[in-house]
């Protein structure tokens, strides 16, 4: 279980994240929504890790992040919004590091599955620094998730990928949900949001507006004829 | 270019109000100590000059400013050919419909960028001109600082676009400078007209560039059109050693990060052509030095040594031969801080081992006794390592940006000489490990939770 308590974070005179409190539970997909510059990378970049300047508190099962960083960073896998990965190293080698990193003993079978479902096997031996930007989005994507770690945070990760890799990166993350992992992600694509998510949460202006579950959504569909897309309006239009 | 410049300045202004209060002051203080400690010197320095040298405060002003030009001179095609094309900002606006004038007024932005800092030594310069010389110098100082910056600028625009389209060599560009820098000289040491160089100077490049005129105005486009992102990567024989082939001669935990800096190496074909023509010209200066340098032998040899050491780390703050980590990487990956640092120290230190062994061969060759080669190979082991140490430390506290890095680690050195020069011999070495332990530990900071 995630627990965001009362977590607030500043950048100069910009309040980023304004006191937001939300528990992610495991076995559960969580969506994250808002407009350009609601907080969405800034809530995940600190529940990661990467940003430590923040009041409140993030606990990974009654762990606090700030105390227990790195044991907490081995049970984290997060796909970056930028994909910043190391240009010499090839996709592959990438990922072999990182497992070794990890300390993933059945790293092997996992890279290949990961490169496989992906579509990056042909590219797989080329240096990064030749990769688009769409096969680097993927490797990032990859790195989340080798070792499939306990809890998985993807940083706007799915939005560029092809239909054959969205199908099959979905059916892994709703594999890993039901084993039990928490996975959240953050995106743009209402639609994408809709179809995975078991719960959206939706920030606008640094400020948690909602939490809706998916059969809420669908309620809300039947009874007043209303998608995810009209209500995220509603809500976020001034 | 009004507009180019308006929004330049804006992002400048911005950057600067972005910063917090503690680094504008810490800015400032330095500045401060810098400027203060340049320009007592060089007070002292002039003033010894007029009275033992014999010169006038004019000659003194003349010299004072060619050394400043020559500065210029010598960075200006530096930053044509190596720092302009890694701008972002430049390739945005490369590929926007900008006027002539407009792709003018970039590059002299960056020109500003880089050449801002022979303005900033020019600055204690310029007030011990003042105060030992006066009024009058300071004009002719002046005029000529400001001035000539702008002829070499457009001379060496037209240079090298000369020089590139056709013969993609800049040596016409140094040609022109030494003969300028001699004919100075001449006239300096006969002590006639040196007053009215920068003056004269600025006709002569005139006169050149009017010919030219139309190039550097209608071509632009074309010269730009050279400025693409360098491809360091390659696929050399080298390129097949792989990553899971790779011998495990570090221990287990250290073994992703020493093989990760490795193979960024191996294939960053700058880096291994930079290794190959170092070690191969240390070998030669060697040869050279055993035949034909029998006097002050040692010294000599010591000192080749530390320069080439030197310059091997040289390559550490360089965006062309070291990349930035990744900043999801070092803040998410489970690692500790001394697994990274030694991965980054083992890599570095292969190519000091073939130093090590050059020096040991040159050495026994030269019929130096056991006790004398143990000593000077212990010597070359601990300054390297110490050397190493503390760049790597530098290198982590700025991760994300190899040449900040570079700035701060340089600065810092500054600093130490600048406090060893300055009377403060027992201080300086005692501050210097303190600020390095800080700095240390800020470093190890980063990756501990």
């Amino acid at each position: 279980m995630i627990t965001v308590k009362e977590v607030s974070i500043r950048f100069a005179s910009v309040l980023a994240v304004d006191n937001i409190s939300i528990t992610l539970q495991d076995g559960k997909l969580y969506g994250i929504v808002g407009p350009n510059g609601a907080g969405k990378s800034t809530l995940i970049r600190a529940m990661v890790g990467m940003i430590s300047d923040y009041s409140g508190e993030i606990l990974y099962d009654g762990l606090s992040l700030e105390n227990n960083r790195r044991v907490l960073k081995g049970t984290i896998g997060y796909a970056p919004e930028d994909t910043e990965l190391m240009p010499f190293l090839t996709g592959q080698e990438y990922l072999h590091m990182l497992a070794d990193i990890r300390k993933i003993a059945e790293f092997k079978i996992d890279i290949n599955n990961l490169l496989e479902q992906l579509g990056l096997q042909e590219v797989k031996d080329i240096i990064i620094g030749r990769y688009s930007h769409g096969m680097r989005q993927k490797l990032s994507l990859a790195a989340a998730l080798i070792g499939s770690p306990k809890n998985i945070l993807l940083d706007e990760a799915l939005n560029g990928l092809d239909p054959i890799s969205m199908f099959n990166i979905k059916n892994t993350l709703e594999g890993l949900a039901n084993k039990g992992h928490i996975i959240v992600f953050s995106s743009h694509i209402l639609e994408l949001v809709e179809d995975l998510s078991h719960k959206i949460i939706i920030l606008n202006r640094g400020k948690l507006i909602a939490q809706l579950s998916h059969s809420e959504i669908q309620n809300m569909k039947n009874k007043q004829g209303k998608g995810l897309n009209d209500y995220f309006v509603e809500l976020v239009q001034p | 270019m009004l507009l180019i410049f308006k929004y330049y300045l804006l992002q400048f202004k911005n950057y600067l109000k972005n910063l917090s209060l503690r680094i504008k002051l810490e800015i400032i203080a330095l500045l401060i100590i810098f400027y203060a400690f340049f320009t007592e010197t060089l007070i002292k320095y002039f003033n010894q000059l007029l009275s033992e040298a014999h010169i006038t405060s004019l000659e003194l002003t003349s010299l004072a400013q060619h050394i400043l030009l020559l500065l210029f001179a010598l960075s200006t095609p530096f930053i044509y050919i190596n720092l302009i094309p890694r701008q972002k900002g430049f390739h945005i606006l490369r590929i926007q419909p900008l006027s002539s004038s407009g792709v003018l007024g970039v590059l002299i932005i960056y020109f500003l960028k880089y050449q801002s800092i022979i303005l900033i030594i020019a600055a204690p310069v310029f007030t011990a001109i003042a105060i030992t010389s006066g009024f009058g110098d300071i004009f002719i100082f002046s005029v000529g600082i400001l001035f000539l910056p702008i002829i070499y600028l457009i001379l060496t625009h037209m240079l090298s676009s000369v020089v590139y389209e056709r013969t993609r060599v800049i040596i016409h560009y140094f040609t022109l400078q030494s003969l300028y820098f001699l004919c100075y000289y001449f006239l300096y040491s006969t002590k006639q007209f040196y007053a009215f160089l920068p003056i004269a100077a600025i006709f002569l490049f005139t006169i050149l560039v009017i010919p030219r005129r139309n190039m550097l105005w209608l071509k632009w486009d074309k010269t730009l059109q050279r400025f693409i992102p360098a491809d360091n990567s390659s696929k050399k024989p080298w390129q097949k050693v792989k990553y899971n082939t790779f011998p495990k001669i570090v221990p287990e935990s250290i073994h992703p990060f020493f093989v990760k800096e490795v193979l960024a190496h191996l294939r960053n074909v700058n880096y291994m052509r930079l290794k190959i023509v170092s070690l191969v010209l240390f070998i030669t200066i060697l040869i050279i030095l055993d035949f034909y340098f029998e006097q002050n032998y040692e010294s000599i040899f010591m000192l080749v040594c530390i320069v080439f050491i030197w310059l091997h780390y040289s390559h550490q703050f360089n965006e062309k031969y070291i990349r930035s980590e990744p900043v999801s990487f070092i803040k998410t990956a489970p690692f500790n801080f001394y697994q990274i640092w030694l991965g980054k120290f083992f890599t570095e230190f292969l190519i000091i081992f073939a130093y090590l062994f050059i020096i040991l061969v040159a050495l026994i060759f030269h019929g130096s006794g056991w006790s004398e080669i143990m000593q000077v190979i212990a010597f070359f082991l601990l300054f390297s390592i110490f050397l190493l140490a503390t760049i790597i430390i530098f290198r982590l506290l700025f991760y994300d940006n190899v040449r900040k890095a570079g700035y701060a680690y340089h600065f810092m050195i500054i600093f130490s000489l600048v406090m060893l020069i300055n009377r403060f011999y027992l201080v300086a070495p005692f501050i210097t490990l303190t600020l390095l332990i800080y700095f240390g530990y800020l470093s190890y900071r980063q990756f501990a939770g």
